[in-house]
């Protein structure tokens, strides 16, 4: 089974490997974030960024059910 | 047997909620970032219930005692009472998204929509004293029926229990970490 290495916005310093299963319920969790920081720093910041982004949208609207 | 006193534990926690995906500091030395909110003051203490079912293989004809057991359920469960009585804290407890409105509205209406899942995280000391201990419950809805008291003898608090819900085979739904 084909896997995909991913980074979530819980702890972003966490390579996880997951399924294409996993992966489509991560990405529609909206916990999937791309970044192109490469330090602990960074990373720290960018998730917190993209949490915060998060927090003014409605979880129906992160599932793109609306 | 000898008693490490330092590892004895007193004290209330912080619980702070957040959006569902909220990041988690690297360490418990440094605060907890955006996305989350401290939902203030609490009465009555902060329990973090985890609830296990284990079902027994067995017995049979010829062992008459269960020769092992699955884990066949997980309930995780947060509860307390909200001090504060807020708007802020009422959305908190009614599971609605975070709103500046002066008001809360409840509708009646039925949804096929996800409830507004919540994240919760209890601080309290460590053993050995020297820093917190954080506990994260990672998708939760609040569940508990919202009593709201007026009662000239007693404070108003809002009753709370946060039910922890599935994320996914990586994400686990608790943890509990001590990491200096």
């Amino acid at each position: 089974m084909a896997t995909t290495k991913v980074r979530t916005t819980i702890r972003p310093l966490e390579e996880l490997e997951v399924g294409p299963e996993e992966y489509l319920d991560l990405q529609r969790l909206g916990f999937l974030f791309d970044t192109k920081a490469t330090t602990d720093d960074g990373l720290q910041t960018a998730a917190e960024k993209q949490t915060e982004q998060r927090s003014d949208t409605t979880p129906a609207e992160i599932e793109g059910k609306v | 047997m000898g008693v490490t006193v330092s590892n004895l534990l007193m004290g209330p926690a912080k619980l702070s909620t957040g959006v569902v995906g909220a990041t988690e500091s690297t360490s418990n030395a440094t605060a907890l970032g955006a996305g989350w909110t401290d939902v203030g003051g609490t009465e009555g203490g902060c329990t973090l219930t985890i609830d296990q079912t284990f079902t027994p293989l067995g017995p049979i004809d010829q062992i008459v005692i269960a020769a092992g057991a699955r884990r066949t359920a997980v309930g995780v469960k947060v509860k307390t009472n909200l001090a504060e009585a807020t708007l802020a804290n009422l959305r908190v407890a009614l599971n609605q998204a975070v709103n500046a409105a002066t008001f809360v509205e409840i509708d009646g209406d039925a949804s096929n929509v996800d409830p507004n899942y919540q994240a919760v995280c209890l601080e309290g000391m460590r053993p050995g004293g020297a820093g917190p201990r954080r506990v994260f419950v990672r998708r939760t809805l609040s569940t508990d029926s919202i009593g709201v008291p007026f009662l000239k003898d007693g404070m108003t608090l809002f009753p709370v229990t946060f039910e922890a819900y599935y994320v996914s085979s990586s994400i686990k739904v608790v943890r509990v970490d001590d990491t200096p």
